[in-house]
């Protein structure tokens, strides 16, 4: 039976002979067709028509990449919180930190005492976060943010140490102290030497505490003004200034290498630098090597030169 | 599952005018006729191109009408066929059945139309169309045969060929449009399939399509056409009658013969005159004798019927091969006491066709049967394809068939 079906099937897929192919049929005049011009109507149907399934293509498109996008996007998101709500912040890589000193992102972690900590990013408080790092006296202002799914930003902006002191605190042992423009006296975190060592140091009676650490110095913003004018204008006599007192207020006081006491008023510091880097300079070439004193607050400035 | 939705035209390029019918088929499932167009024919002389280019203005003028109506281009054409070089030849053959069982196989059918189409037209000759009547097993009128028992295989086919240059010089007409002819139909099948019903053509019925060159016809058998062809004379031949007897222009004489003419006189048109502009008795106006118009007509209509009586024979023309009559359609089917005239002539019942209810108002005259019928068998034909696609494996392995060549698996 099988082959039965199988030469039936032979004979079924085989070719017909055409019974018509026996006679000479009109089906035998060979058809060769010329390009004919539709119908200008013809022409716009179709132009219509490919416009239409062009517009219809287009749209179908749009809707399918929107629903595409959106569900990528909702899937996305869903992962990113399902992440951010999983994933400690624990490793450093998952801390951008940028700073404009010399911070780094160990500390970053270790002030915030995150190290180690399985916390969900997203159960932090930034504001909590920005008011610990602002309460150091090395970071002037910090921006933090948090990346999905699972990163912190910070960036912070750092103090800018303009003197330095050595305190004892009230257990008696010793401190190094640093001060920044503003005045704040703080703790300095990953400073250069050289940096250090060319700091002035401040001459104060006393320290004060505030909630965090240390507070203010008196005389600042026109102190660390002096100082800048200083450090502009004549960097190489900047360079011998070794300490500076506060101790006479409103009067600076600088003690350099090359005089024992330069006292400026609180003003015209620009001029008065000038006035003491020529006093210096004219010392020199009358043989002195070093000024005893000059008080620069007066109009016509007492000197009295060291021995030659 | 998208329809596949396909524009087809039936087009007949006639003695008297160029029509084009165009339709839209959706995968088989239902027809829309959504343009027409017609002109005057140019160049046809009883149904044969004799001035190739003027056919073919005249048709580019139908075929841009009918396009523009329906604002879309014809995918595919059936054409109407007709032509006083037409003639018709009846072959018969008869084979043993091939089983050794005398069960009849599709392939004994084959072999069986295969010898009656086989005996030779002529030469320059082209079959335009074959018409094969029924299977006869050991004399017994079957159906179809396949799976009966029985020793002799019999059929006979009925060859209507032409000219092939003619024949050709048609279809080039087509191709020069960039449209191919997907079926030659004789004009009086075509229009037969429309003023005709089945009961009709079971019981045997004859329809003469009067046109202005040829008279086609076509006679109906058990549901099959056993004779078909045309008769080179028509309604132009009225027209030139009343124009030689009347002294008229054509013009004139075609406007008479559709406004005044009839087959049958009355006792009435003795005494009836009619006018030439139609104004009534006005200074210089002609006058014509109704009489004179009706005996002219009568003359020449009665001779087309006694040209078909003669073509058809008597052996088919009477009561009881054709029970159902004769119809009578085309434009010069019109014309009245035709019938009456006919059935005097012929002796048997004549009626006029009517398309049928479902076609539009604009198309329920005569003079569109054709068109329409070229219509219905391009929407037969695409209902058929579209069968053959749904058929269970027809997809995948027709379209690999059909890539070897391979037809009708």
């Amino acid at each position: 039976m099988l082959g039965e079906d199988f030469i039936n099937f032979c004979l079924r897929i085989m070719p017909k002979k055409k019974t018509e192919d026996t006679e000479n049929s009109w089906r035998k005049i060979p058809q060769s067709r010329t390009r004919r011009k539709s119908s200008p109507l013809a022409r716009k149907r179709s132009l219509r028509t490919l416009y239409l399934s062009s517009l219809a293509l287009l749209g179908i498109a749009a809707v399918f990449v929107l629903a595409a996008g959106g569900w990528l996007l909702l899937r996305e998101a869903t992962r990113s919180l399902s992440q951010g709500l999983q994933s400690p912040v624990l490793e450093d890589e998952k801390v951008l930190f940028q700073t404009d000193g010399y911070l780094t992102v160990e500390w970053l972690l270790e002030e915030l005492a995150l190290t180690g900590a399985h916390q969900p990013i997203f159960s932090l408080s930034l504001t909590e976060l920005r008011e610990r790092l602002e309460s150091n006296g090395q970071v002037d202002k910090a921006i933090l943010a948090v990346l999905p799914p699972d990163r912190l930003a910070v960036r912070l902006q750092e103090r800018k140490p303009v003197l330095r002191m050595v305190a004892r605190n009230s257990d008696g042992e010793r401190m190094r102290l640093l001060v920044g423009q503003d005045g704040l006296v703080y703790e300095g975190y990953g400073y250069p030497l050289p940096l250090l060592r060319s700091l002035p140091h401040v001459d104060i009676d006393r320290v004060s505490h505030s909630d965090h650490g240390f507070g203010q110095l008196p005389g600042f913003p026109q102190v660390a003004e002096l100082l800048r004018i200083a450090e502009e204008e004549t960097p190489e006599m900047y360079r011998t200034w070794r300490v500076v007192s506060l101790r006479q207020l409103p009067k600076i006081v600088v003690q350099s290498d090359n005089v024992g006491q330069a006292i400026f008023p609180d003003r015209d510091f620009e001029e008065n630098v000038l006035r003491l880097r020529d006093l210096v300079r004219g010392t020199r070439r009358e043989g002195y090597d070093r000024l005893e004193m000059v008080d620069l607050s007066l109009e016509h400035v007492p000197m009295r030169p060291s021995s030659r | 599952m998208m329809s596949k939705s396909r524009v087809i035209g039936g087009i007949e390029i006639g003695t008297a005018k160029v029509s084009v019918l165009i339709g839209e088929t959706a995968s088989g499932k239902n027809l829309n006729l959504i343009g027409f167009g017609q002109v005057a024919s140019r160049g046809v002389l009883k149904g044969t191109v004799y001035e190739y280019r003027s056919v073919n203005d005249a048709l580019q003028e139908a075929v841009c009408a009918a396009e523009k109506m329906a604002e879309t281009s014809i995918e595919g054409v059936y054409l109407a066929y007709t032509g006083d070089h037409l003639d018709g030849s009846y072959n018969e053959a008869k084979i043993s059945v091939s089983s050794p069982d005398g069960v009849v196989s599709k392939k004994d059918l084959e072999r069986v139309e295969e010898n009656a189409k086989a005996k030779e037209v002529g030469k320059h000759r082209i079959v335009v169309q074959s018409l094969r009547g029924p299977y006869r097993l050991d004399g017994r009128q079957v159906t179809q045969p396949i799976d009966m028992t029985g020793n002799e295989l019999e059929v006979g086919v009925w060859k209507v060929h032409g000219d092939g240059r003619r024949v050709s010089d048609s279809i080039r007409l087509l191709n020069g449009m960039n449209l191919g002819v997907e079926e030659l139909i004789l004009s009086s099948i075509a229009s037969g399939q429309m003023v005709t019903k089945k009961e009709e053509q079971q019981r045997g019925v004859l329809v003469l399509d009067i046109g202005s060159g040829t008279t086609d016809y076509a006679l109906y058998k058990d549901n099959y056409v056993v004779r078909a062809g045309a008769i080179p004379v028509g309604g132009d031949h009225l027209t030139n009658d009343l124009s030689h007897g009347l002294s008229l222009s054509r013009r004139e004489a075609e406007r008479v013969k559709i406004e005044h003419g009839k087959a049958l006189p009355t006792a009435d048109d003795k005494q009836t005159t009619v006018y030439l502009e139609g104004g009534g008795a006005a200074i210089g106006e002609r006058s014509l004798r109704q009489l004179a118009i009706a005996q002219i007509l009568e003359a020449r209509v009665r001779e087309i019927f006694e040209i078909v009586q003669t073509t058809i024979t008597t052996e088919f023309l009477n009561k009881t091969y054709i029970p159902s009559g004769v119809v009578v359609t085309g434009g010069t089917s019109k014309l009245p006491g035709l019938s009456e005239l006919g059935n005097q002539v012929l002796g048997v019942p004549v009626r006029r066709g009517q398309n049928p209810g479902w076609v539009a108002d604009e198309l329920k005259g005569p003079e569109f049967s054709t068109m329409l019928g070229l219509l219905c068998r391009g929407f037969d034909r695409e209902k058929e394809s579209a069968g053959r696609e749904t058929l269970p494996g027809g997809g995948l392995l027709s379209k690999i068939g059909n890539f070897f060549g391979w037809r009708d698996l």
